[in-house]
């Protein structure tokens, strides 16, 4: 009885692992298909706005592994709070005396979040061996700061998002449009767009902090930024983004409305 | 319709009729409940194409056409800016979420209820998926007069090639509906296939040139991509209405379509009985 039951265990944690790694892959494959497209087109022209291939996998590989730092830690920020308003789990949080946004963040974790993370490093990795640069301590150190300061970049953006649930609009739609752009814009280097669209992308969405300007900075490309020296404080932004975002959330709170559960 | 049932015990083709075309705009219909998402998903579309007419128009760099691969000759850039518009806004509107999944329905063991109703599952998935791509199609029409407004559109090659593209879109339609409901089927055997799914988008979005026109691909890519029924669903519509694929490569192109959504739809059949017989309803 004991064998049988052993074997089941042992079968079902086998699948468990089975569909985990099926899970990896799949969340890898989902956002592989931006550097698939960046792959095929140097590949026919050789490089994209001067950048070539292993330099754009860094790039790509800043704006995935930023996005897997992101959502190990800040997951729930994605649309979830609408259901935790709406089910009146935020009440319980209230209750608490845990900060809610903390309770928020740690109320669900999956594994799955880790393929980002995964793809993000492997592609980083590629780029790191593959380009003319000299890997100084201070260099990877700053490699490392980008990272954290990318996703806190992604999580302001979320997490002010996740405000707006207070006043009773559906989040869910803004953060999955943000997940859109990020993923759809976060793969080029910016200068091969217009200047109005590179202001815009730094100052009104602020996707260049994220992948391009810390890559830049790395690559010795600095010269072709706009504010060079912005582009150097990357990391120092995404803390401020984010304690901006955290400001706006706390003051959106005080508008929360119980739905009475 | 109630009373077509209780009398004779079979449902008439008339009712059935009634029944899909209810379950279809019922589908739409949910979908514009859900219209502010809807909205800024469609404002996603309109940014995603206005990013990639900017990419393609560095790539090309000054040149005004580049060298096609497969036979196709030259592609110029209004050609290219016009295959990255029609293309990615008929991908957003065949591939769109809806509120009728199938996969959502046997996770959440409703698919009891909608077994017992006297149509055909299969043909409610079906209406279900073709109500969503309907709802969204004001969408995608809306950004492409946008699109458009800002030159990202040509006329079609020739009348012909918009009669054939009508037609390869169709097509297009039905295989887009079967390879979403093929690939649904797979959550009546596994509750947990998110990874499935991604890796399937990944490589369906590939294929189906929605990224990258197959004339851009390398060579074995391009050959690939030719194996597969993805490319019927995005890059062949388009590149006829075009005038890409003209004569008889557009001819050879509608063939294919149809010959996959024969096969497609057999495999559907097949694979429908089979898992009927292994329905596992969760919860209850």
């Amino acid at each position: 009885m004991y064998r049988v039951l052993l074997a089941a265990s042992m079968r079902a944690q086998g699948q468990y692992r089975a569909n985990l790694i099926i899970e990896l892959i799949g969340a890898i494959a989902y956002q592989g298909a931006g550097f698939a497209f960046v792959w095929v087109v140097v590949d026919r022209f050789g490089d994209i706005g001067g950048w070539g291939l292993a330099e754009l996998a860094l790039l790509y590989g800043l704006r995935l592994g930023a996005h897997g730092v992101f959502t190990f830690g800040f997951a729930q920020l994605m649309g979830r709070i609408t259901e935790v308003v709406r089910e009146g789990e935020f009440d319980r949080y209230l209750t608490r005396p845990v900060n809610p946004l903390i309770q928020l963040l740690t109320r669900r974790f999956s594994l799955t979040v880790l393929g980002d993370l995964v793809g993000g490093i492997a592609l980083i990795v590629v780029g790191v061996t593959h380009v003319d640069v000299a890997w100084t301590a201070p260099a990877l150190a700053y490699l490392v700061l980008a990272l954290l300061g990318a996703a806190l970049v992604e999580a302001a953006l979320h997490l002010a998002a996740s405000a707006l649930a207070f006043r009773q609009t559906t989040t869910y739609a803004l953060s999955g449009a943000i997940d859109q752009l990020l993923s759809t814009l976060g793969g080029y280097p910016l200068k091969i767009f217009p200047v109005s669209v590179q202001l815009g992308l730094t100052f009104v969405f602020p996707l260049a902090f994220i992948a391009y300007f810390p890559a830049a900075v790395l690559l010795g490309r600095t010269d072709e930024l706009l504010l060079p020296w912005l582009a150097i404080l990357a990391p120092l932004v995404g803390v401020l983004l984010f304690a901006a975002s955290y400001g706006f959330w706390r003051s959106q709170i005080r508008h929360y409305t119980s739905t009475g559960h | 319709m109630r009373g077509t049932v209780l009398r004779t015990g079979r449902v008439s083709w008339q009712s059935r009729f009634r029944a899909s075309v209810v379950i279809a705009v019922l589908a739409g219909r949910s979908l514009w409940v859900y219209r502010s998402g809807l909205l800024i998903s469609a404002g996603v579309l309109l940014v995603q194409i206005f990013a990639l007419q900017m990419v393609w128009t560095w790539v090309y760099a000054g040149d005004s056409v580049v060298d096609g691969s497969g036979g196709v000759g030259e592609i110029s850039l209004p050609v290219q800016l016009a295959y990255v518009t029609l293309s990615t806004a008929q991908f957003w509107a065949l591939n769109h979420w809806g509120v009728y999944s199938l996969q959502q329905r046997v996770r959440e063991g409703r698919i009891g209820t909608d077994l017992a109703r006297p149509l055909d599952l299969l043909w409610q998935v079906t209406m279900g998926r073709g109500g969503t791509i309907a709802g969204c199609l004001p969408f995608a029409l809306a950004a492409l007069l946008i699109a458009m407004a800002f030159g990202g559109v040509v006329a079609p090659a020739s009348a012909g090639a918009l009669v054939a593209y009508l037609v390869a879109l169709v097509l297009a339609t039905v295989i887009s509906v079967q390879l979403v409901l093929l690939l649904d089927m797979t959550s009546f055997w596994s509750l947990e296939v998110t990874g499935i799914y991604l890796s399937f988008t990944l490589v369906s979005r590939f294929l189906s040139g929605s990224l990258v026109p197959l004339w851009f691909m390398p060579d074995w890519l391009r050959v690939v991509a030719g194996l597969f029924p993805f490319q019927a669903t995005t890059f062949s519509p388009v590149a006829i209405y075009l005038g890409v694929l003209q004569g008889s490569a557009m001819w050879q192109a509608l063939g294919i379509a149809a010959a996959w959504a024969v096969v497609l739809g057999v495999a559907l059949r097949l694979s429908w009985g089979r898992v009927l017989n292994r329905v596992v309803v969760q919860g209850g």
